[in-house]
């Protein structure tokens, strides 16, 4: 492991049905506003170092392909307005961005998860002192299921503890498919609950504000789907894994993407940037946008910058179904990053046709 | 370089997060927004069931299942429990010794994500049955009380729904054989959505709310005897009422061990609590509500000739303690079986936790 930063009577339906109707008529109607709100300067630094702290805590392995893991994408962003996290780790359809005979492709496999800091803090002995809980949890409807062993086994591990721990209780779960009762136990975890002490030290559980939308949400959804990020790592032509937070920007149409490039080793190997302007229709309808890499940092710069010592590329990728198709490079967008691609120009993305083949932009 | 950047994302944080809010320590609500909390806590809880496992032939432990909003957040959390006493024992020494009661705590979190892996498929609305292992009793598999939660997310008229469960079985070693844990369920929730279940009535419960709803089900124990001798399984709605210091809760009876399954009694609570600026829990009350007349069916009590006892327990190291209806500081309410609602009685909350750390 990596280096951390850390059925029923009829008097019950009737009162069932009782229930309902007074349910429908106390819902209060949704109220029509912008379907995002713009937000302070404070507000997306705040959500920027949240998910950059929260992804140092974060590790995902896989299983062994020809002897070594596959490289990964873990993206992380919001899932609601009261600090809940939602992800997505997802295996590399390639492990080399060229060969002299070609490149190897395989469809990527997810594992898609939320981390709900918000679990009760009294314990089963009410003698012990009450404990702040989280919960990382395998949402199984977006996620491949494979056997034990399969190169495409995704671990998730979340280092909830404070720091200086040697043996940290790590928080985990897995892919693994859900095994038949009696046969031997594979390991799948799809939910793992643990005292969250280093993270609510580090204000990972206290929401930074409360003006996410149901359109950010549905963004941050779509671009852990569509996002990827393929850097070459300096000594082969090996692709990096990529750590990513997805985040809104200032305005309202603005996302925001940081990406650490990671080695074999876990060590960080480059950082990327990048900025995305998303047009909608009044219904929320994903038009056009304009995807710009930020610029190389300056001395001292770490973040809203990139810095990468080879090429690589962003990717927004046409959806295919994961573990049944991958997706093909040259029907997505890609932009270029490189140590010597300063300021690269903006790149046009047409979301009508990039989303065409899905049911995700009614 | 991960690390210092880890740090510097740490300390950005530490600057940028909002001050906590001084406000009241919970909020007046609306009748609309009471009667709404409570129906959307109803319903759900319509759609669920907790079982626990006979422990030996012709015997098993009667449950308890609580369930309360999750404070301002959409999700809904509770408790799951087999109580520390049989469902019915005529007091002979063969009966076997029940245990003291095992919990499975879990929450419902509504907001987990719409997209499905295949992007052809149309985005589903999907929720997480998740237990919570820090506040649950594992058990291995054939134990004495193997607790399982069943909840039903589908559209009504479904002859095979494809319920969310998870039980408290403990986690085998790898390569042992599986043994059937479950700890989280996640499924798509159109039956919920339309039901409006999804969506918060408000966002008006603060986290004192949330500490009584928590603190509540670690406490209020129901002992009654049906028509066929049986205690019965309850469910309780645990919600709070207009006034910010009142608590209700709405309690149903049923008998899982027998055909039907139907409400065969119903209890509701109101309880006024009482605490010090900080949030420490000093004193209240505890009112049975009246007995139903003129068709009522809610905010009103209808368990006819149950005999039913209405406990407030000091709580006890659960799996490890039973609680002991004997402890002097236990509040007890006696009615039903022709006997009328009693008087309310005083509460100290002081007294009733002090053997614990949640009131400090």
């Amino acid at each position: 492991m990596k280096r951390h930063c850390l059925a029923a009577s009829p008097n019950f339906r009737q009162l069932c049905v009782l229930g309902l109707l007074a349910g429908t008529l106390a819902v209060p109607p949704a109220v029509v506003a912008q379907l995002t709100m713009p937000l302070t300067a404070e507000e997306v630094l705040c959500n920027q170092a949240q998910l950059t702290a929260m992804l140092g805590r974060m590790d995902v392995t896989t299983g062994e392909l020809f002897g070594s893991e596959l490289p990964t994408n873990l993206l992380l962003s919001y899932s609601n307005s009261s600090g809940f996290y939602e992800g997505l780790a997802s295996t590399s359809q390639r492990r080399e961005l060229s060969g002299p005979g070609g490149v190897d492709f395989w469809p990527e496999r997810h594992l898609s998860f939320n981390l709900n800091p918000s679990i009760r803090t009294l314990l089963l002995n009410p003698s012990r002192p009450t404990l702040g809980q989280v919960s990382l949890n395998r949402e199984q409807s977006s996620s491949n299921l494979v056997s034990a062993g399969e190169a495409w086994a995704v671990d998730l591990e979340v280092d909830p503890s404070l720091p200086g721990n040697p043996n940290p209780d790590t928080l985990t779960i897995n892919n693994l498919e859900l095994p038949a009762i009696g046969s031997p136990y594979n390991g799948f975890l799809a939910n793992s609950t643990k005292p969250g002490r280093g993270l609510s030290e580090d204000g990972l559980l206290q929401a930074c504000h409360n003006h996410f939308t149901d359109q950010d949400r549905r963004i941050f959804a779509l671009l852990q789907r569509i996002l990827r990020i393929d850097g070459a790592l300096p000594e082969v032509e090996l692709i990096a894994s990529a750590e990513i937070s997805i985040f809104r920007g200032l305005s309202e149409h603005v996302y925001r993407i940081e990406a650490d490039l990671l080695g074999p080793d876990d060590l960080i190997r480059g950082h990327v940037a990048a900025e995305l302007e998303i047009g909608w229709t009044a219904a929320g309808h994903l038009t056009t946008g304009s995807l710009h890499i930020l610029p190389l940092c300056v001395e001292g710069q770490t973040r809203d910058c990139t810095r990468v010592a080879n090429y690589g590329f962003l990717w927004l990728l046409r959806p295919v179904l994961p573990g049944g198709a991958f997706w093909i490079p040259s029907q997505a967008i890609r932009v270029s990053f490189g140590p010597d691609l300063p300021d690269p120009d903006p790149v046009a993305i047409d979301f009508e046709a990039l989303l065409a083949d899905t049911t995700w932009n009614p | 370089m991960k690390l210092m950047l880890c740090r510097i994302a740490v300390l950005a944080i530490t600057l940028l997060l909002p001050g906590a809010a001084k406000a009241d320590i919970t909020i007046p609500l609306t009748a609309e927004q009471v009667a709404c909390d409570q129906a959307q806590i109803e319903r759900m809880l319509g759609r669920m069931r907790a079982t626990a496992l006979l422990i030996r032939f012709g015997y098993d432990l009667p449950t308890a299942l609580f369930l309360s909003r999750s404070a301002s957040t959409s999700s809904y959390e509770g408790l799951a429990l087999a109580n520390q006493f049989l469902r019915i024992t005529d007091g002979s020494p063969a009966d076997p010794v029940p245990p003291p009661e095992q919990h499975l705590a879990f929450h419902l979190n509504p907001n987990v994500r719409e997209l499905l892996l295949n992007p052809a498929r149309p985005p589903v609305g999907q929720v997480s049955l998740n237990r919570e292992q820090s506040a649950s009793n594992l058990v291995p598999p054939g134990g004495l009380t193997e607790v399982t939660l069943s909840l039903d997310p589908t559209l009504p008229g479904n002859p095979d729904p494809d319920l969310l469960v998870i039980n408290n079985l403990e986690v085998p070693g790898v390569s042992n054989p599986y043994n059937g844990f479950l700890s989280n369920s996640t499924k798509p929730g159109r039956g919920l959505a339309a039901d409006n279940l999804l969506v918060p009535c408000h966002t008006d419960l603060t986290a004192q709310d949330r500490k009584v709803f928590l603190v509540l089900p670690r406490m209020l124990r129901i002992r009654a005897e049906l028509r066929n001798g049986h205690e019965p399984d309850i469910e309780a709605a645990i919600f709070r009422k207009e006034d910010a210091h009142t608590y209700g809760v709405e309690i149903d009876f049923f008998d899982l061990s027998a055909l039907g399954g139907g409400v065969l009694g119903h209890v509701a609570l109101e309880l006024v609590v009482s605490w010090s600026p900080d949030g420490h829990l000093t004193s209240g009350t505890i009112r049975v509500l009246p007995y139903c007349a003129n068709g009522e069916t809610q905010g009103c009590t209808q368990v006819g000739q149950i005999s039913t006892r209405v406990l407030l327990v000091p709580p006890v190291f659960a799996g490890n303690t039973k609680w002991n209806e004997n402890d002097p500081r236990v509040v007890s309410l006696f009615f039903g079986s022709l006997s009328p609602i009693p008087a309310p009685a005083a509460v100290n909350f002081e007294d009733l936790l002090k053997d614990t750390t949640w009131n400090p």
